[in-house]
């Protein structure tokens, strides 16, 4: 026998239900802009019927009536494997996205092809050497070959410290980005434990989930991180295989200062429990690390070895020349000469050479840049060599060889010495281009003699500093346009200048068989297609990326007209429940105020 | 697909975005009339500017190098025009003494007109352009010739000879050294001496056969100069045909094709009102505005 009031439940659970599922649907309303928002919709299902006692039947199913609705469950709209995908584009995206704008950077202080760039300046200074050979004793035509070689100096430097600044500016924003990193981190480990918690009791945390995934969706753009969700409910963020989130507790990444010999100031990351280098595998923390260690610093070598190969083969040049009157027995150079004397924080090798010890056939050497020479350094790692066990005395000997610019050790011993090891401080081997270099072995008899070339012209006069020489900047007389093969005559001699002009034209082994403008042209192009490509690539996952995330606003995205549907339709459902109960609640007032009332 | 008011509204903004961008591109390239204006434009393109570039200022350095070598050859061959007129002059003189009907008296004053002419023949090897001395060799600033006590010429300067590089590698020899010329002034001394002092008619016969030698050999000089001014004429007008090209090739390599660009501009600005038009009637419509 079924209740009179049984009716009223079901109604009294309609209400309710309807009422639930409208605030749903006025929460996804309230929050159609937000961010990361996914739409969530009530379940409603039907309660567990009634069986109706006494209505059993032999042979005949028992009469079960219904008892209404219930909100099972608030459930979000959220495609996981999509959100994997779309991360995933992202991140790429997001890397070759900060790669292109850093190359637009680095194109800007080239500023080629123009006539205001470095070509014109390298096509200037030589021109005036060219009018200087019409008219040698003139200090006019002298006075515009020194203001073209300051010109060309100025030129070189400006390019060079501007690179040296944006690739500073790359590491504070590597140091900026990492700060957020371990913001985000630490916000998915609070977040974990919330959800964690709740999930434990039976509750589904939906809008904490959605709070979750903005934070991981940022995640995973700054570092290319992957995530893993266990049945718990908890996130695990790892980062280039080691884990950045566990459960509840974040690792920070800390940032550990390197200053290079040249003054810059570059972040090591690290792992804060152990030290451990952090690779980062994608995002745009990876585009910007790309740019502070690849190639702002590649691009820093091939200028300083075009102003090398400039300053080194003009110097060359104008020594075998004199100067006129006063000064034409003097000997100088052109350019101030950076060389094997010059401390190594103010040659080209500065911009990647850290302070520190290198292990040469087992024994340390120490590399202290602001103070040791060239000489100084390769003299400590000949030394090194030779006090190794199986060396022969006296064999071991280093060389730079101008034509190629490339340094090469070599020594006669029993066994082959180990250039650098695990746990060396200091860039230098690799910025000599020592180490892991090919070895030649001599065809001498035993013990055989090794040598050791680097694969590289050294750069090793500065762009950042390259300038005039002292003693050119106080004589115009000093500039040696005169002089040649056969002993040299009167001030209208005019060879060393003929000379020095035609250099622009001579192709050199160390740039590769290439003449200054062709090495610079190549510099430019290479530049150049290094950006296209960056940004094409960008722009292709762009592209994939939109279409992923319109996949996620499909599925999770609120729709106005849908939401204002479903608001009439629960409207309805709750206004035809109302009148049910106002329905019953005649039929019981027919019960209770008037049966058993006859005749009145 | 379902799709949300959000996605019209980003798909909108950012086709907007696209639309604005590819104006502002085409923009650019109509006001700055350079389709490459750096490298990731046209990395070829650029580095084909950066070394065409290079040549064109190769090239009118050249022109200049040229342009002071001719200077300095006309001069030359000024010079020696003059030093053949008055050696003729001194040749007349000579043939004239070397009669027997002329006096000791006569013979003198031929001297004495020698004697000036050989003055001249220093004057015009003294001669400078620009403040260097046409032929001192490398010693250009210092006078060449001068007297000594004897009223003989002394040359001062050196034997070299001066270049100027005209092109890619080549020079040209552009001075002619004053030591060339001392057998000559030699021979216009001994004739003064004779002239003189006492000498017979066949003993001053004598020196027509060197002024002969002398003559020829301020022809060969300055047909020498005459060929190398021809052949910087013929090098300069290489130069600038040259130079023609290479402008034509920059231009083709870096500028806009103006009809080409503006007709994407057009195109261009077509689309973007299209978008805002449709944007703007699709956007903000849904279905609040028709339930009650």
């Amino acid at each position: 026998m079924v209740s009179a009031f049984h009716g009223m439940n079901t109604l009294l659970r309609s209400l309710q239900s309807q009422q639930q599922a409208m605030d749903t649907t006025n929460h996804n309303i309230a929050n159609a802009n937000t961010e990361g928002y996914s739409r969530q919709t009530a379940s409603m299902a039907a309660t567990s019927a009634f069986t109706v006692a006494g209505s059993n039947r032999p042979g005949g199913v028992a009469l079960q009536l219904g008892s209404g609705v219930t909100v099972t469950q608030v459930q979000r709209a959220r495609d996981l494997f999509v959100d994997l995908e779309l991360r995933d584009q992202s991140q790429s995206g997001e890397q070759w996205e900060t790669l292109a704008a850093g190359l637009r950077q680095i194109e800007g202080l080239f500023n080629e092809p123009s006539d205001q760039g470095l070509q014109k300046l390298v096509s200037n200074y030589f021109n005036a050497w060219s009018d200087l050979s019409n008219n040698p004793e003139s200090n006019a035509t002298r006075s515009v070959v020194r203001a073209g070689g300051e010109a060309l100096a100025v030129g070189f430097n400006d390019i060079g410290q501007s690179l040296a600044q944006t690739r500073q500016a790359f590491d504070g924003a590597v140091t900026g980005k990492v700060a957020e990193v371990n913001d985000l981190a630490a916000q998915v480990a609070g977040l974990n434990s919330q959800i964690v918690q709740l999930t434990g009791l039976g509750d589904q945390p939906n809008d904490l989930r959605d709070k979750r995934d903005v934070v991981l969706d940022r995640l995973v753009d700054l570092t290319g991180a992957t995530y893993k969700e266990s049945s718990t409910g908890s996130v695990t963020v790892l980062v280039g295989g080691r884990t950045l989130v566990n459960d509840t507790r974040a690792t920070p990444i800390t940032l550990e200062s390197r200053p290079l010999a040249s003054g810059t100031n570059i972040h090591r990351l690290a792992w804060s429990h152990d030290n451990a280098d952090v690779t980062i595998p994608g995002g745009e923390i990876a585009g910007l690390l790309q740019l502070r260690d690849e190639i702002v610093p590649q691009k820093m070598r091939q200028l300083d070895q075009l102003a090398s190969r400039i300053a080194g083969t003009v110097n060359d040049q104008h020594r075998q020349g004199n100067g006129i009157g006063a000064a034409a027995a003097s000997v100088s150079n052109f350019f101030d000469p950076m060389t094997v004397t010059t401390a190594l924080s103010g040659t080209g090798l500065a911009n990647d050479l850290t302070a520190g010890t290198v292990t040469v056939g087992g024994q340390a050497v120490a590399v202290t840049p602001s103070s040791q020479t060239l000489n100084d350094v390769m003299l400590a790692i000949t030394t090194a060599v030779e006090a190794t066990p199986g060396t022969v005395p006296g064999s071991a000997t280093w060389a730079l060889d101008s034509a190629s610019g490339k340094l090469s050790v070599s020594y006669t011993s029993t066994t082959q010495v180990a250039f650098g090891a695990p746990g060396d401080t200091s860039t230098l081997l690799a910025s000599l281009g020592l180490q892991g270099a090919p070895t030649t072995v001599s065809a001498a008899g035993p013990p055989p003699t090794y040598t050791v070339t680097g694969l590289d012209a050294l750069p090793l006069v500065s762009a950042a500093r390259l300038s005039v020489d002292q003693a050119i900047k106080n004589d115009l007389a000093a500039i040696a346009a005169g002089g040649g093969a056969s002993p040299t005559t009167g001030p209208g001699d005019n060879r060393n200048a003929l000379t020095i002009a035609g250099l622009q034209r001579t192709r050199f082994a160390a740039l590769g068989e290439a003449s200054f403008t062709d090495f610079y042209a190549g510099t430019v192009a290479a530049l150049g297609a290094e950006t296209r490509q960056a940004e094409e690539t960008s722009a292709h996952h762009a592209l994939l990326t939109q279409h992923l995330e319109q996949r996620r606003e499909s599925t999770s995205g609120v729709s106005l007209d849908e939401e204002a549907t479903r608001i009439i339709q629960y409207q309805r459902a709750y206004q035809a429940a109302a009148r049910g109960i106002s329905a019953l609640d005649e039929m019981l007032e027919t019960i209770i105020l008037r049966m058993g009332r006859v005749g009145n | 697909m379902r799709v949300t008011n959000r996605m019209m509204s980003q798909n909108l903004v950012r086709n907007l975005g696209q639309n604005t961008e590819a104006l502002n591109r085409v923009q650019q390239q109509l006001s700055s009339g350079k389709r490459v204006t750096r490298p990731g434009d046209d990395p070829v393109a650029a580095a084909l500017g950066v070394r065409v570039r290079d040549d064109r200022a190769a090239s009118a350095q050249f022109q200049r190098n040229i342009d002071q070598a001719q200077v300095w050859l006309n001069a030359t061959d000024g010079a020696l025009g003059d030093v053949g007129d008055a050696l003729q002059r001194i040749r007349e003189l000579t043939v004239q003494a070397s009669s027997d009907s002329y006096s000791s008296l006569d013979r003198a004053a031929a001297g004495t007109e020698v004697t000036q002419l050989h003055d001249q023949l220093l004057a015009t090897f003294n001669a400078t352009m620009g403040g260097q001395h046409l032929f001192g060799g490398t010693t250009t600033t210092i006078t060449p010739f001068t007297k000594d006590g004897a009223g003989n010429a002394v040359y001062n300067g050196d034997t070299a000879v001066m270049s100027r590089e005209v092109s890619p590698g080549a020079t040209v020899a552009v001075s002619v050294p004053g030591s060339t010329f001392m057998t000559l002034l030699g021979h216009v001394e001994a004739l003064k001496a004779k002239l003189t002092g006492p000498s017979t008619g066949p003993q001053i016969a004598t020196s027509l056969a060197d002024l002969d030698v002398d003559l020829d050999v301020v022809l060969t000089q300055r047909a020498e100069v005459g060929a190398k001014v021809n052949r910087l004429d013929y090098t300069r007008n290489r130069l600038l045909d040259t130079d023609v090209e290479l402008g034509r090739l920059q231009a083709a390599n870096e500028d806009v094709d103006y009809a080409e660009a503006m007709v994407r501009f057009t195109t261009q600005q077509t689309v973007y009102q299209a978008a805002l038009a449709v944007g703007g009637r699709i956007a903000p419509t849904s279905l609040m505005d028709f339930l009650r």
